[in-house]
């Protein structure tokens, strides 16, 4: 899968990996690989970013805690970030059934 | 030239670059090209420093020599330049949608309720006294105040909210600031 495809909804999917609780950056890269079995090529690097705008929206929140003698950020889906991940999966289960039955016609 | 390609260029020259010097080159080579407030870059330089090293850590598990580990860490992570514009776009973004700026449309509202609230509280004093008509039509007034400056100020919070998501959302806070204002200039609450 081409990263460019993957515009516009790595904040959808970070969010669904946070749905399974909280977690620090590295690990929701892990669970991203994880989920679509190593397809998905996502650049680590603009998971921060994205990880930021979320927060900034207020639909994930971070804290910072003590691992290893490190301080490190972990994130964590807030209220509206529950809403906002349903709604957008609900957008999304449309935009594929159309562009399904878009190929669906191909003959 | 990246700073991944001089590593690379590094290493094929037989330059012996240490794990902690790749690390090191790439956070500078992306805290060069951050253009973030102080607070922000530090923040995002501890971020990817604390991504390397779980990223390195991870591929010495899967069983990759650490100088490996490092560099193919350094690599999914992707290029410094790359890596910074994603921050800086989103420092550009949020500053738009962070801050005190952002609310400033709920200001106006929360502040005339405020001073309506007040005046309707005082009201209630002049109840110990008797009343009067002309009072009576003022405290109705501080009431209808007060609920108009709730309803606004609530208006202006939501769409403040909302337009973190959609910018369309600030016109709508703006345009209850706007309300509000105008309500006091007509005299009208």
């Amino acid at each position: 899968m081409r990263a460019d495809q993957l515009r516009g909804h790595v904040e959808m999917l970070l969010m669904a990996a946070l749905a399974s609780g909280p977690a620090h950056g590295y690990a929701l890269s892990a669970e991203l690989k994880r989920r679509s079995q190593g397809r998905l090529a996502l650049v680590e690097g603009s998971l921060y970013p994205a990880l930021h705008r979320l927060e900034a929206a207020g639909l994930v929140g971070s804290s910072d805690e003590e691992m290893d003698g490190r301080r490190r950020r972990r994130y964590e889906l807030t209220a509206d970030g529950k809403v906002a991940l349903d709604e957008e999966m609900r957008s999304w289960e449309q935009f594929k059934s159309c562009v399904d039955d878009i190929l669906r016609e191909i003959p | 030239m990246g700073a991944i390609q001089i590593l690379r260029r590094r290493h094929s020259a037989g330059d012996p670059v240490s794990e902690n010097d790749q690390i090191s080159t790439y956070l500078d080579a992306v805290g060069s090209a951050l253009q973030l407030p102080r607070p922000q870059r530090r923040r995002a330089v501890e971020e990817i420093r604390n991504h390397l090293d779980d990223g390195a850590t991870a591929h010495m598990r899967d069983g990759l020599p650490r100088a490996q580990a490092v560099a193919l860490a350094i690599t999914e992570l992707g290029e410094p330049e790359f890596v910074a514009a994603g921050f800086n776009d989103e420092g550009e973004h949020g500053s738009e949608f962070t801050g005190v700026r952002r609310w400033l449309p709920v200001l106006v509202p929360v502040c005339l309720f405020t001073v309506r609230a007040s005046f309707l509280a005082w009201s209630a004093v002049w109840i110990l006294d008797g009343w009067t008509v002309g009072e009576r039509t003022a405290q109705l007034h501080y009431l209808l105040g007060v609920a108009l400056m709730g309803l606004l100020s609530y208006g202006a919070y939501v769409s403040v909210k909302r337009s973190q998501r959609d910018a369309t959302w600030r016109w709508a806070a703006w345009a209850c600031a706007g309300l509000a204002l105008g309500a006091v200039a007509l005299r009208a609450f």
